[in-house]
């Protein structure tokens, strides 16, 4: 039995969509590039964080959790924007298996990077009270954020080449 | 942990991080420039930076040799069900296209809708 499956390399004239190539097409490569790029850096600042706060440094501990938390907003806006892009271009997560996927899986990465701002944010605005109780103890906690926040990175470390670069 | 250790501590890790931002560079600028399949290219490169996260940053590589070898037999699944998938190319079904290979001269093959 001859089994074929229809694909085509250019958009369709009735639907404008084509499924013959994935992410290196499909998607912004330079924008994503850019954006762990930042998402290095973020986990560059938090490291700084955390070392701050071993080093007896509050108010520079404040200043590089403060960065990560910008660095992972820069991040969330611009993939506001990605998401804005493909929106404004009719492309959905219905409108074929590959954005299906990408839509779920950098959605759910996006949660977790949100949940990971709010953590940030949190420690760097009440952080202060345990500090001056507990120092060893929120020491840990940063810690702690700063291995949730690896693990976010590290993430993206592979939903980036598997998206995009294929 | 004193000072020092510390400051060396960091300035380690700061050497890790330029090396992972390097490669995630290199790997979108390769992508970028090159038409050619990089799928396995990629993948290894991706393979590098994770382990150099985990290993270095999640503090792997200071933890008890049980975890370390749960994590070594993850990280096995996870290159076989890579392999799964080049396998899958490499033995197509009689009478399928593969997405890889050029167009035909129309450059379409539509018998249907998506």
């Amino acid at each position: 039995m001859d089994i074929e499956i229809p694909y085509t390399v250019k958009p369709r004239p009735d639907t404008g969509l084509y499924n013959g190539k994935l992410g290196t097409d499909l998607l912004n490569v330079p924008l994503a590039t850019f954006n762990t790029v930042v998402l290095i850096s973020s986990s560059m600042t938090m490291v700084m964080a955390w070392a701050s706060l071993k080093l007896d440094d509050f108010g520079k501990y404040r200043k590089f959790i403060g960065a990560t938390a910008a660095l992972g907003v820069l991040f969330l806006l611009v993939k506001s924007y990605e998401y804005y892009d493909k929106f404004s271009h009719e492309h959905y997560p219905s409108t074929s298996t590959f954005y299906a996927i990408y839509f779920t899986i950098t959605g759910l990465h996006v949660l977790h990077l949100l949940a990971g701002v709010l953590v940030c944010v949190y420690h760097g605005i009440f952080g202060g009270r345990m500090w001056k109780t507990e120092p060893e103890r929120f020491t840990n906690r940063i810690e702690v954020t700063g291995l949730y926040w690896h693990f976010v990175d590290l993430v993206w470390l592979v939903v980036f080449p598997v998206l995009y670069l294929t | 942990m004193s000072s020092e250790n510390i400051k060396q501590q960091v300035q380690g890790q700061m050497r890790i991080f330029a090396a992972v931002m390097a490669l995630a560079i290199g790997s979108g600028v390769a992508s970028m420039i090159s038409d050619a399949p990089l799928i396995l290219l990629v993948m290894a490169v991706a393979t590098i930076q994770g382990a150099l996260i985990l290993a270095y940053l999640m503090h792997v590589k200071s933890e008890a040799a049980i975890i370390q070898s749960l994590l070594a037999f993850s990280a096995f699944f996870l290159i076989v069900l890579f392999f799964l998938t080049q396998l899958g190319l490499a033995d197509p079904i009689e009478g399928t296209k593969s997405l890889a290979q050029p167009a035909v001269a129309s450059d379409t093959t539509v018998d249907e809708e998506h």
